[in-house]
């Protein structure tokens, strides 16, 4: 893509954004921040990924920013959904430093950028200006944890092996959903859910979905809060 | 800022929330934003330089935590207020930090509108629990329920629990404990039932959750 100067954020052609998050005071806290910048118009916001995809045609947004606490799964499938059906729109995901795993299947699907959700509000300035530009960004905390797993001799994951379809079920059997409510979210038959579990199993090489779940818990694939 | 203004103290590990709260916050007439914080440390110390009236705490903070975060800050001011707005809503968050001293809980899904109502209401001196946590409290209150659900186990249950939560199948957790596999069920199934859950996985989560399976043990 050739551009005769690069993308800057400027007042006077604020950049269109579409907030994805669940929780209203959050969304609500943060649009805030955005718009006032002047950078920045949020020409959208959805509590998920599901009703964002639905807003996309109306508001049109640049940029679709995704701050989604919860299910792991909600987030990937979300993510992939949405640059799918509108790759002209840049993805911005936030994660958590933890969600390695996460990160790396998030830029495999096509996202414009993890950012920290730790980060400033500047640093987020410039993860929209890096996508705008047509570049990938991931927050600096993220890139070198990424960029370490690359190394020669470094661990592999045992989740890279993984497809898609298994790591949603992973998550969710890590979740602790049964069978019947992984069958109904993922519109599969029980028996097909229930082969992938028993798979799941062989190809960790563990007795028991307990281990399963310690093993997602260690790679942020899922989350328990617990008091500090 | 007016001097009757209520002075708030924000504490939230994600700058990019506290940031945003506080616009919000210091909109609203009779509220101010005195000072912010990402960790328990540095929210602790906040409190004693500032003199906040109303301290908005998260849970999951770095360092010492919300819950320390939230005793050390009453032990030094019996009389600061300490509001919890976090979006852990699942026991044992609310219980403890309402024991510890805290003076309300709110989830992150309330609106602007109910943090300011929750405000005033401590500041006066009231508690202010928002409706669904107040819900769940009321029913998991209800006379011959402990605070923990753990500590109404047997000895046994809590063995077979914690064999199960570090990952064990019930093959091997049999041949450990000398018990015939459907003895190791049966505890299984009653264990379910007294903690609540539906599956092994669920009940692991529990444990961890409730910190009678440390993080630690994990790896």
């Amino acid at each position: 893509m050739l551009e005769a100067r690069p993308f800057a954020l400027a007042e006077e052609n604020p950049v269109e954004i579409l907030f994805v998050d669940s929780r209203q005071l959050v969304r609500a806290g943060i649009e805030r921040v955005l718009s006032d910048s002047g950078y920045l118009t949020v020409c959208g916001e959805a509590a998920s990924c599901d009703e964002a995809i639905r807003q996309v045609r109306s508001s049109r947004p640049q940029v679709i920013l995704i701050h989604l606490p919860g299910s792991r799964v909600d987030v990937l499938d979300g993510a992939r959904k949405l640059h799918r059906q509108f790759p002209e729109v840049r993805v911005l995901v936030f994660t958590d430093a933890s969600e390695l795993v996460i990160q790396e299947r998030l830029l495999q699907a096509g996202v414009a950028g993890c950012i920290s959700s730790a980060c400033t509000i500047e640093e987020l300035f410039t993860a929209i200006e890096t996508v705008l530009n047509g570049e990938r960004y991931l927050s600096d905390s993220l890139a070198r944890k990424l960029a370490e797993r690359r190394l020669p001799g470094a661990e592999t994951s045992p989740f890279d092996r993984l497809t898609h379809r298994e790591l949603q079920i992973l998550i969710l059997v890590a979740e602790g959903c049964s069978t019947e409510r992984i069958a109904r979210e993922l519109c599969l038959t029980r028996k097909t859910v229930n082969g992938y579990r028993k798979r799941l199993l062989e190809k960790f090489q563990v007795s028991t979905e307990v281990a399963l779940m310690r093993l997602a818990l260690c790679h942020g694939l899922v989350h328990i809060p617990q008091f500090g | 800022m007016e001097s009757t203004d209520i002075q708030i103290l924000l504490v939230d590990h994600q700058e990019l929330v506290r940031v945003g709260l506080q616009r919000l916050l210091d909109e609203e007439p009779g509220l101010s934003v005195v000072g912010e914080a990402s960790s328990g440390e540095e929210a602790v110390r906040l409190a004693r330089s500032l003199k906040p009236g109303v301290v908005l705490m998260d849970v999951q903070i770095a360092g010492i935590g919300g819950l320390e975060a939230t005793r050390r800050m009453l032990r030094h001011d019996p009389e600061i207020r300490v509001l919890v707005v976090t979006p852990q809503t699942d026991e044992p968050f609310p219980a403890r930090l309402l024991e510890a001293g805290a003076a309300g809980y709110l989830t992150r899904n309330c609106g602007i509108e109910e943090i300011t109502d929750a405000v005033q209401a401590v500041t006066s001196g009231e508690r202010y629990i928002s409706a669904d946590i107040a819900r769940r409290m009321a029913l998991s209150m209800l006379p011959g329920k402990e605070q923990s659900p753990f500590d109404r186990l047997s000895q046994r249950e809590l063995q077979v629990m914690l064999m199960v939560a570090q990952g064990q199948s019930v093959h091997e957790i049999s041949e450990h404990l000398c018990l015939s596999s459907k003895t190791v069920s049966t505890y299984r199934y009653r264990l379910f039932d007294k903690l609540g859950v539906d599956n092994d996985v669920e009940l692991a989560r529990l444990a961890i959750r409730h910190g009678v399976v440390e993080l630690a043990q994990l790896a």
